[in-house]
């Protein structure tokens, strides 16, 4: 029986030698490697499910290789796998998740002839840049239906982690509720997790016993978005379309497309024009968008939503024009002035109509 | 009335020839793991890269190899100070916590101190991490060996508090004032770091784990309090008969075995993450209780366990570049414990099939007297 | 002539290192209740555990009521008609009689006629003499009555042959007695009844037939008139141990134990001693008797420190030792042989050099510093296996391999190497064969006429009569009366076990004389 075995493995092994020597002739865009590592499941579908669509359909369109390796937990570990993807013969590396940062600086250090993407950070070197999407924008139109949707003026927020990025899109869509209805107010649970679908389902839950009629959430699961349907309220989901999930009391999601990003990124690399920039696209670059409307969502609404989002994107306007109040009521933002993009990575202030506190509860 | 397949109970099993019980568990592993890639449809030339890139890279390439031990080290000393209560039937599965307190302290120092040079830093840092793992300890030990309050329950709830304290302090006070408010402490000041042997990114901490190893083993098979521990682990009663304090003991050790863990905690962030977050710990707690158990407590098992299970987590990522899904990797990995755990249990059984007697401790015993004759047959001919 | 239920032909069976059968025969018949008598790791256990189908005979053929069979497990073996009872119960404590009786049986269905079930059961318990509440909870038994659930639920799977592994070890004389008396019914209603044993005393009253087994070897036979004890004896044993009738008395010297009002608490908070007193003088064995359970365990523990004194001083050499530790204890001489050999007395997982080291691992004997050195111990391993005849195979293997006489011989080595002024031996000769009971008790004059003072609890009235020079009866926590050797009686002890004052005992001998 041993014989038999080590016989096996010996010839696994000569079969995976075999594999590495052949495929590595030509210079076609098949030899061109790109590497993702993901912080979730690919079946997530959520935020890595979005990064995923669009790695294969880059794949498809340019004919290069790509891997993946999903589920890797932010961590020293991460590095192992970054450097395994370099060893490979990947020419860029896109890191997806903030927690990858550190590693992925280390790696960019020690494969100066390897581009890195890093996605959320703001460490870059030279052949290390970060990519991040405005989501706030789509938060605001978002906000706009749930504003126009509400009858009890209790809208319920969902939110994972007190950090400015939650916080920012918290702040944008209420903006975008009040532009509609200044009576309304939203009500934030944090739930200290990015994901976990019972505690969202949970924090959601606690929210509608509240007296909220419309929920929204800053999760990566669909649980809030199935609590509130099996209530009866309405609901906005995040990252990718969630409408499958309520088909009746859905009302949009602001979700991601990478699929152009990364067509471009992947072409000017194997160009030879990486580019370490740190990109902030919005709405006008197409990485963050309105998912399609539920049924429930007006004409009137729509119009609205689509008016702002042209003036979005003709780039005359943003969310944090002033002027904004804050919770107490003091101007942080005067007549006509816009934050800017440093303001906005380290905002930790609620505006006017949400409540709720910027500390953990 | 004839069975095909029979087993029967043997008398006493006895430690002999495990370690070659373990390379037939693996290899077993790995035939039902190629089988399962066949079977879903891979070609064998990808089950083949599968496989290499499971069970060979991680332990004979030249990056893989380095890796590995990166990752082995906190298990190694979390191994060893879960092997030590597991030593005296304490059953701390709180080395999570453990890990995470003395992380959580050490980060302390360079935020409240960051001007102290590297070699007092990185020695206070040690010191409080293992302060912080032994306060952890206690408050699991003190109500065990007084009131006689579950260990398993006190040690496996300290481990929630203890991350979501880590989690409070870097979405509060210890927030990197640079992150753009990411949950995260800020990154270690260079002189805090553990240095690395060249490129490899091995740090120091492989010496420290090691110094563990060969202390825990000399303190378990020379010393006077190493033998309580023993005696005490295998029967209270004989314990008091011997004149050990029972309790006292009991609080040394979870203290003891708080402290190693906690220092576990110090060297994986000095040496590897640099900074702190909620995720530091990463579950290398509950793993390094599967290591101390799978290598019955011995020292040089735990290394071997260790690298064992760091290299088998790498590979499983590694495999996904040759296109499995991570769950299936993680599917793999278990089919490897169980395959472990299962050969454990047929060596205290004699198997009969068809007829024939299969043994495998016996055969565990003749392989190991093989290969000690080769050993001193070597020996010979070389002196 | 019977019919034979049993026949074992040629049986042999090795474990590594050891041959625990070799070629051994092996007849029991309808109606009789057959000993299967041999010292400890003669092979008794591993050939009726071969029959039992727990284990598979290595060559040798297997016979039940004339049919060849062939067990590959347990069930094989019950389904055939034979029954084990093992001497530690395999009962579910929260189940009645009837429902453990029940369990695991093939005629247990999922769904099950509780009532004309339990009805079957008491039928079964009736018909053999056997007396059980089915309704009773197993905790709420006694051992000779949970001993009895095992042999019933033996016979409800139709057992026809019943082997039992040391039935009596666990028994009050009483007990005894009574299990002896449904085994006789039950050989009349046509079972063959086998008890492993190593008790001659027993097999005297009871067997009809006796097959004899040394050194995994067959070595003799006997029925009927056959069967004495000097007859049993020489096929049992080694020739060279002598018994002689008569020990010398001691020649006691000045008190080293004092016990004076000693009241100690049980397991579970009651009195187990109360307020006893009386001393141990150096240079005599002082043989304390009673039944199992009136407070000799907690005496003893109490005495070595292993258990506190509620009330009452414990003097040692003129100290008083009641609240000192374990360790002191031991440093000042006093030697303890629990009664639990594994477990408390030993470790059964380690090896002899570490057990030897167990009461002393701190002294420098074993070492300087905070270390052992194990280069010392191992040389007294030596002595010790040559000092005490211990039969062992491999030094490193863990102890618990080692047979229930070695194991006390060890013991024994360890205590007595620290020349100790007292000793507390409780039960030492306990499971023990004839051999290793005579060397320990040996052992223990020899020390008396050192000079050391004994202290002996054991089950044995006629070994206690016989070593003694003193005898105390303990009767619920109380001692009933301390008399010379010259006065004891067996009678007299045995009345006062039960609980008849010395003056009421005078006054019964007195009646009886006239």
């Amino acid at each position: 029986m041993k014989k038999i075995l080590s016989v096996l493995l010996c010839v696994a092994l000569l079969a995976s030698f075999g594999l590495t020597m052949s495929g590595c002739q030509s210079d076609s865009p098949k030899n061109f490697k790109v590497g993702f590592i993901y912080v979730g499941p690919v079946g997530d579908e959520g935020f890595t499910y979005m990064h995923d669509l669009a790695r294969q359909a880059v794949e498809k369109e340019l004919g290069i290789t790509t891997y993946y390796v999903e589920s890797v937990p932010e961590g020293a570990e991460c590095a192992t796998q970054i450097e395994n993807l370099v060893k490979k013969g990947c020419k860029l590396i896109f890191t997806t998740s903030y927690g990858f940062m550190d590693y992925t600086v280390e790696m960019a250090e020690k494969y100066p002839d390897v581009n890195f993407m890093h996605f959320s950070g703001y460490k870059t070197a030279a052949n290390l840049g970060t990519y991040m999407g405005r989501m706030y924008q789509a938060r605001y139109l978002a906000g706009i239906a749930a504003g126009k949707a509400t009858k009890t003026n209790k809208i319920g927020y969902t939110a994972a982690m007190p950090i400015p990025e939650t916080v920012r899109g918290i702040d944008a869509f209420t903006l975008g509720v009040r532009s509609v209805n200044p009576e309304a107010t939203v009500n934030v649970v944090w739930t200290n997790t990015w994901v976990d679908a019972a505690i969202e389902k949970q924090g959601t839950e606690s929210l509608l016993a509240a007296g909220c009629d419309v929920v929204a959430q800053h999760q990566d699961s669909a649980a809030g978005v199935i609590a509130a349907e099996a209530a009866g309220a309405y609901s906005t989901g995040y990252h990718s379309s969630m409408i499958a999930k309520a088909p009746k009391g859905y009302l949009t999601s602001p979700i991601w497309n990478f699929t152009d990003y990364y067509r471009t990124v992947i072409k000017d690399a194997m160009e030879g024009k990486f580019s370490n920039e740190r990109v902030w696209y919005g709405l006008d670059n197409g990485l963050v968008l309105l998912d399609q409307f539920g049924p429930s969502v007006t004409d009137e609404t729509k119009t609205l939503i689509s008016e702002k989002e042209a003036l979005i994107k003709s780039g005359d306007w943003d969310v944090f024009t002033g002027p904004i109040k804050d919770q107490d009521g003091n101007v942080k933002i005067a007549e006509g002035q816009k934050m800017t993009d440093d303001e906005m990575e380290n905002m930790m202030w609620f505006v006017e109509g949400v409540v709720g506190s910027v500390e953990a509860k | 009335m004839k069975r095909f397949l029979t087993f029967e109970k043997r008398s006493a099993g006895t430690s002999a020839g495990v370690f070659v019980m373990r390379v037939l568990a693996i290899a077993f592993a790995v035939l039902i793991t190629a089988l399962l890639l066949l079977a879903v449809g891979k070609t064998p030339a990808k089950t083949g890269s599968i496989l290499y890139c499971l069970f060979i890279q991680p332990f004979f390439s030249d990056y893989g190899i380095a890796d590995t031990f990166k990752s082995a080290i906190p298990l190694i000393i979390l191994s060893i100070g879960v092997g030590l209560a597991f030593k005296v039937k304490l059953w701390n599965i709180g080395a999570e916590g453990q890990m995470a307190v003395g992380a959580m302290a050490a980060a302390a120092i360079p935020i409240y101190f960051p001007n102290m040079s590297g070699v007092p830093m990185i020695l206070l840092m040690a010191t409080v991490s293992i302060v912080a793992g032994m306060v952890w300890g206690a408050i699991a030990g003190i109500p065990k060996a007084y009131l006689g309050a579950n260990e398993t329950i006190t040690t496996l709830m300290l481990n929630y508090v203890a991350l979501k304290l880590v989690q409070a302090l870097v979405l509060g006070p210890w927030r990197d004032p640079n992150g753009k408010g990411f949950p995260v402490a800020p990154l270690l000041p260079k002189q805090g770091w553990l240095a690395t042997f060249g490129s490899s990114g091995i740090h120091l901490g492989i010496l420290l784990a090691l110094a563990l190893v060969v202390i825990y083993w000399f303190v378990m098979s020379r010393n006077r309090w190493g033998y309580e521990i023993r005696v005490t682990g295998e029967s209270a009663k004989a314990a008091q008969y011997a004149g050990i304090n029972v309790k006292r003991n009991m609080v040394l050790v979870l203290l003891i075995s708080g402290a190693i863990c906690g220092l576990g905690g110090m060297v994986e962030l000095t040496g590897r993450a640099h900074r702190l977050d909620a995720n530091l710990t990463n579950g290398m707690g509950f793993t390094a209780v599967i290591i101390a158990w799978l290598s019955k407590l011995n020292p040089f098992g735990i290394v071997v366990m260790s690298l064992f299970m760091a290299g088998l987590t790498n590979g499983g990522g590694y495999a996904q570049t040759e296109g499995i899904p991570g769950a299936i990797a993680t599917m793999i990995q278990g089919i490897l414990l169980f395959s472990v755990l299962g050969f454990d249990i047929l060596t205290r059984y004699k198997i009969y099939i068809g007829g024939k007697v299969i043994d495998l401790e016996a055969m565990g015993i003749s392989v190991k007297q093989g290969v000690s004759k080769l050993f001193k047959g070597g020996k010979k001919h070389g002196s | 002539m019977p019919e034979a239920t049993v026949e074992l032909r040629g049986i042999t069976k090795g474990f590594p290192g050891v041959m625990a059968n070799e070629n051994v025969d092996f007849t029991a018949y309808r109606g009789e209740i057959h000993a299967l008598l041999g010292e400890n790791g003669a092979g008794k256990s591993t050939l009726m555990n071969i029959l039992a189908g727990l284990y598979r005979p290595d060559s040798g053929d297997i016979l039940i009521e004339g049919k060849k069979q062939d067990f590959h497990r347990p069930a094989d073996a019950i389904s055939a008609g034979i029954g084990m009872i093992h001497q530690h119960f395999k009962l579910v404590d929260n189940f009645t009689v009837a429902e453990n009786v029940a369990l695991g049986h093939e005629k247990t269905g999922f769904l099950v006629n509780k009532k004309k079930m339990a009805q079957d059961i008491a039928a079964v318990a009736t018909a053999n003499a056997l007396e059980l509440d089915m309704n009773a909870y197993v905790w709420q038994l006694s051992v000779g009555e949970q001993q009895r659930v095992e042999i019933l639920k033996m016979l409800y799977r139709n057992a026809r042959i019943l082997v039992l592994d040391e039935p009596t070890a666990v028994l009050t004389p009483q007990e005894s007695t009574r299990l002896f008396d449904t085994l006789r019914e039950m050989a009349r209603n046509g079972c063959t009844i086998i008890i492993i044993t190593h008790k001659l005393a027993e097999v005297c009253d009871v067997a009809d037939r006796v097959t004899v087994m040394r050194r995994g070897k067959l070595s003799g036979a006997a029925q009927g008139e056959e069967i004495n004890y000097q007859n049993l004896t020489s096929m049992m044993m080694n020739e060279n141990i002598k018994i002689d009738a008569n020990v010398p008395r001691g020649t006691p010297g000045e008190d080293v134990l004092c016990v004076k009002d000693l009241r100690v608490l049980g397991v579970k908070g009651t009195v187990a001693v109360d307020e006893i007193s009386f001393s141990l003088r150096a240079g005599e064995i002082l043989g304390v008797a009673g039944v199992a359970g009136n407070g000799q365990r907690e005496l003893t523990e109490a005495i070595c420190g292993l258990r506190p004194a509620e009330q009452g001083t414990l003097t040692f050499n003129g100290r008083d030792m009641t609240r000192e530790s374990v360790r002191r204890r031991i440093d000042e001489g006093l030697a303890f042989v629990p009664e639990d050999r594994l477990g408390t007395g030993l470790v059964g997982n380690m090896n002899m050099a570490d057990n030897l080291l167990l009461r002393t691992y701190w002294s420098k004997e074993a070492g300087k510093g905070m270390n052992i050195d194990y280069s010392k111990v191992n040389a007294k391993v030596d002595e010790a296996i040559a000092e005490y005849d211990i039969a062992v195979g491999n030094k490193k293997a863990p102890v618990r391999l080692m047979s229930g006489g070695n194991l006390q011989k060890v013991v024994l080595a360890r205590e007595l190497s620290l020349e100790p002024k007292a000793i507390v031996a409780a039960y030492p000769v306990r499971g023990l064969d004839i051999g290793a009971m005579e060397m320990i008790y040996n052992l223990l004059v020899s020390e008396r006429d050192r000079g050391a003072g004994v202290l002996m609890l054991s089950e044995d009235l006629d070994a206690l009569l016989k070593y003694s020079d003193r005898i105390m009866v303990l009767y619920r926590g109380r001692v009933m009366g301390i008399m010379d050797k010259a006065e004891a009686r067996i009678g007299r002890i045995g009345m006062m076990m039960m609980g008849t004052t010395p003056e009421e005992v005078a006054k019964i001998e007195a009646v009886s004389h006239v």
